[in-house]
């Protein structure tokens, strides 16, 4: 317990909106993982009226609530499927509570628990507060698991869709695992927290009555985009669905939210009603552009989601992921960054699906970053030549990029201190982005590779003075004369 | 699944307006429940002066829905430690969604499996369910025994809850005493869990929470739904050293909180005043009025209600002919719900608890029970009196029950065969009978002094008719008419 680290969660657009000085709604958050629809409260052929819901609740919160919710995991089993009844629900607090229920009724200090990777740290964390050890696989290695390793784990967590890569696993498969599980003992959680907004069909909630190793999680929070509602549920056989219910806390769910979550559930065609079939659609189109996008962006290699966000590896990036997140977020955007999820590399980024003009946003925003990054960058290392003086210089055999313009080329100015001059006789010309806008390109510009020029510029930099006076005065003096 | 998960029984609560209901045929809304400890004098919502609106502050909750909470809680922490005073601070302070969250966090952190627990009984009985949840052993002390407790046991436990004020026995600790219990907890590593649950309603001064910050032993309950009177918003939260704090908000779940409690919650404990707001000190004043007058209510033959300092009384009615069981639900069936403390850690069928309601109800509360055992009794008498007819059949009249701790209750040598008269009540002064003043206040028949149904003559005409007839209304206006009137 000790050892247990807070986890740091939400209020990310607050704290920001607080920094850049701007209201909170006029950040751009792509880091969450909600329904990119909204809420089924403001969608039109939902019928749903958010106040006369909660409104209609509050004669009930004078009284404590009917510690059995028998309403809501009526309208659950409902939703969930046609074999299922409230007997095989378990209502959480979120899915967090769901899975810490599982931990406490189930898993001992030192039982193996085994968690999907990459994924989010609540897995990791929640076993660790009941003092398990904890291994991580991915996917692929999840499914094929030895025989062995079955055996020594009391549990193992999947997730379907996965967070973060959106990679969703066919139903045969995981039909498959749970077989092999129940065979063994040991209990499979499938974690289908974002299953609606990807592929209900692929759930395997339709076998719980008939598997008494097998939970799956189902959250609503994020589907019916109110990541502010702590609420999901369970489906398991009615035996470990019986047990749950009685080991999980009297009155988990406060009557508001208890409504609210009966109200969705009740949606006339469940996971197939108007509301979630276009949510599904408007993902799925908007993913595809998303992709398109970002695959023309040098340095952006998405990965191929199923779900409402997409994983997006920028190692050729001339960025890392902390930094990229941090020039965005300078500009009001939330991105989120990957780093935790994969053991602190920081190669990958993660995009939800949000309107086609709120991503548009993104990529014309992504231009300022890297222009202002990438001036950072230079001014870096110009002051770390100037420091150096020429001894720095050369690059030839170091620099994957040699030569760049010309066999011989003096590579003191990698970074040229004159960027961008958008003085054409240079050699330079302004040329279509990769993300859409303008940008200045020095292909055809030679002349701060030229080994006098240099020296010369070299030497004018590392006089005594201010340096942003010493490139005003080089440019006058060295650069503007060869141009004439 | 832990093996030890198998045998247990869902804890029931709530809920109990709409069973009942249904049960007895009673509109919800014409139930009275007396089985809730909430605060009689209302929601600060009920009160203007407060100046909170909850349509707003849900409003205001409501378009939180769309981002996820900030899990540090942060604006709640501040103000629940505002709120306690007592010099906490918001790292004090662990959010939790109800109070039996909090208890099941701590049982998480501190308990393993066949740690020793020790619970005071009668107490609260989400201790023991919690603690069951982990596999505790668990050792029941009397209340009484709290302060006299053997070292070695305190040496076993691995913690010790205590219910200030007890719930359901409305007892007040004085935190001198509690102090002197923690400093011995300390002395044997044995954390002391104190539900402050209520304690806004009898007398916020006696908290200990002025000690958490030197003791890493000690974690204090607080609960908002009671005081507030908003159960059906789960929120409340716990209060120890900012050491101890700091792992149980890391141990806790990220969101336990949703963000319309957590609005709510953060308006009602910023109200002006904290503990002592204009609202708590008028509920304190109103709860301290009623108790009395429900206290005086129900001082009567067969109850012993215990000195309470909160919003509820525990009666001991092992006195009574019902139990607590038949009683309540016999309540119910008038549409007022009592508290059956059966439930309580095995705790016989002698106590009820009754909530502190506003006047009015608490006269229906009155009138109730008294309505309820006035026809208990009718009940009995009737029934005792048709086996006495039916050994008639056999045996002729019963002479007189020498046996009875009540004879003669007449005259020497009366016939008990209508130990309860079959008339009854009459309402005729010829017989001897009149109306008496009786100690809950209104007027009840007296027979003390009409002799008739215990002769012997009487009784045989009387049987005559009743051993042909059977025992119903004709046959009892056949028998006043052909019988007693000719004896008057």
């Amino acid at each position: 317990m000790l050892a247990l680290k807070a986890r740091k969660h939400g209020g990310r657009t607050y704290d920001l909106a607080e920094k850049l000085n701007i209201s909170e709604s006029d950040i751009l958050d792509f880091s969450k993982n909600t329904n990119p629809l909204g809420t089924p409260f403001n969608f039109r052929t939902a019928n749903l009226n958010l106040e006369k819901v909660v409104f209609n609740s509050i004669d009930k919160i004078g009284q404590y609530p009917d510690n059995r919710y028998l309403e809501f995991r009526n309208a659950a089993a409902g939703f969930a499927g046609d074999d299922i009844s409230y007997e095989n629900i378990v209502p959480g607090n979120g899915s967090c509570e769901l899975l810490r229920l599982l931990m406490e009724t189930v898993v001992n200090e030192e039982d193996l628990v085994i968690v999907p990777s990459p994924s989010a740290g609540q897995y990791r964390h929640i076993a660790e507060v009941f003092g398990a050890r904890v291994n991580s696989f991915t996917s692929r290695e999840l499914l094929t698991l030895p025989k062995m390793t079955l055996e020594r784990s009391k549990v193992i967590i999947i997730e379907n869709p996965n967070d973060p890569t959106g990679e969703l696993i066919s139903k045969d498969a995981l039909l498959s695992l749970a077989d092999r599980c129940a065979a063994h003992e040991t209990l499979l959680i499938v974690d289908e927290s974002s299953i609606e907004l990807a592929d209900p069909a692929v759930s395997v909630a339709d076998i719980v009555m008939n598997n008494d190793h097998l939970f799956v999680i189902r959250s609503i929070s994020n589907i019916i985009g109110m990541p502010g509602l702590r609420l999901a549920y369970g489906i398991a056989s009615s035996s470990m669905a019986e047990i749950l219910n009685a080991a999980r806390l009297s009155w988990n769910i406060g009557s508001i939210e208890e409504a609210i979550g009966t109200a969705f559930l009740s949606m006339e065609g469940g996971p197939y009603s108007d509301y979630l079939t276009r949510s599904r659609k408007i993902i799925k189109e908007e993913s595809e552009y998303i992709r398109e996008r970002l695959s023309g962006i040098y340095g952006f290699d998405p990965v191929e989601s199923s779900s409402n966000y997409m994983l997006v590896d920028v190692k050729d990036l001339f960025l890392d992921s902390v930094r990229l997140t941090e020039g965005l977020a300078s500009h009001g955007i939330l991105i989120r960054e990957c780093s935790d999820f994969f053991g602190g590399e920081k190669r990958y980024i993660r995009i939800s699906v949000r309107s086609r003009n709120e991503f548009d946003s993104l990529i014309n925003t992504l231009n300022d970053v890297f222009a202002e990054l990438s001036k950072e960058d230079a001014r870096e290392k110009l002051e770390e030549t100037i420091e150096q003086g020429s001894t720095s210089c050369s690059g030839r055999g170091t620099c994957e990029y040699y030569p760049c313009h010309f066999p011989g080329q003096d590579c003191t100015f990698c970074f040229c201190p004159f960027y961008a001059c958008e003085d054409e006789r240079t050699g330079g010309k302004w040329i279509e982005s990769s993300t859409g806008g303008q940008v200045w390109s020095c292909e055809h510009c030679t002349l701060l590779h030229r080994p006098k020029v240099a020296k010369k510029v070299l030497d004018a930099l590392m006089a005594d003075g201010d340096t942003d006076d010493n490139i005003r005065r080089a440019w006058k003096e060295i650069i503007l004369p060869l141009l004439r | 699944m832990k093996k030890y998960l198998l045998s247990l029984e869902p804890c029931k609560h709530g809920g109990l307006i709409r069973k009942s209901s249904q049960l007895y045929g009673i509109p919800e809304s014409e139930m009275l429940d007396a089985s809730a400890s909430l605060n009689p004098f209302g929601t600060p919502f009920d009160h203007p002066d407060s100046d909170l609106d909850l349509n707003e502050l849900l409003k205001k909750g409501l378009n939180k829905l769309e981002q996820y909470p900030d899990n540090r809680y942060l604006e709640y922490r501040a103000a629940a430690a505002d709120f306690v005073g007592m010099g906490i601070t918001y790292e004090n302070i662990i959010p939790g969604n109800g109070s039996t969250e909090i208890i099941r966090l701590v049982a998480e952190c501190v308990i393993g499996e066949d740690d020793v627990v020790l619970i005071p009984r009668p107490t609260f009985s989400e201790y023991e369910m919690q603690c069951q949840v982990m596999g505790a052993s668990i050792k029941y002390v009397d209340q009484e025994d709290i302060f006299d407790l053997d070292d070695a046991l305190l040496e076993e436990a691995k913690i010790i809850f205590v219910c200030n004020p007890n719930n359901p026995t409305g007892r007040m600790i004085p935190k001198e005493r509690i102090e002197a219990l923690a400093e011995k907890c300390v002395s044997h590593k044995t954390i002391l869990f104190v539900d402050e649950a209520f304690i806004e309603l009898a007398d916020p001064e006696q908290s200990v929470a002025y000690l958490v910050e030197d003791n890493d032993y000690l974690f204090i309950q607080r609960s908002l739904t009671k005081a507030f009177a908003i159960p059906g918003i789960r929120m409340g939260f716990g209060i120890a050293s900012s050491k101890f704090a700091c792992v149980l908000n890391s141990a806790r779940l990220s969101w336990n909180m949703g963000c319309i409690a957590d609005t709510v919650a953060t308006a009602l404990l910023s109200m002006e005043g904290g503990v002592n707001s204009k609202y708590l000190k008028n509920s304190r004043d109103f709860i301290e009025k009623e108790r009395e007058f429900l206290m005086q209510k129900l001082s009567r033959r067969g109850f012993r209600p215990f000195e309470s300092s909160v919003n509820y009384i525990y009666v001991d009615i092992s006195e009574l002919s019902l139990n607590s069981t038949e009683l309540a639900q016999r309540m119910a069936s008038h549409g007022v719900l009592i508290r059956d403390c059966s439930s309580f850690q095995d705790n016989g069928k002698d106590h009820i608890r009754i909530a502190i309601r506003t006047r009015e109800e608490n006269e229906r509360i009155a009138y109730t029970i008294r309505q309820v055992i006035y026809e208990w009794g009718r009940e009995q008498a009737k029934i005792q009196l048709e086996e006495n007819i039916r050994s008639a059949v056999n045996c002729g009249r019963k002479g007189s029950n020498t046996e009875c701790d009540y004879y003669p209750c007449h005259f020497e040598g009366q016939d008990c065969t209508f130990c309860f008269c079959p008339f009854y009540p009459c309402g005729d002064s010829r017989t001897g009978g009149n109306w008496v003043e009786s100690s809950s206040g209104g007027q009840v028949w007296s027979c003390l002094k009409c002799n008739i149904v215990h002769e012997e003559k009487v009784v045989d005409e009387l049987l005559s008719v009743f051993t042909t007839e059977g025992l119903n209304k004709e046959s009892i206006k056949k028998a006043w008419k052909e019988v007693m009137e000719n004896n008057l």
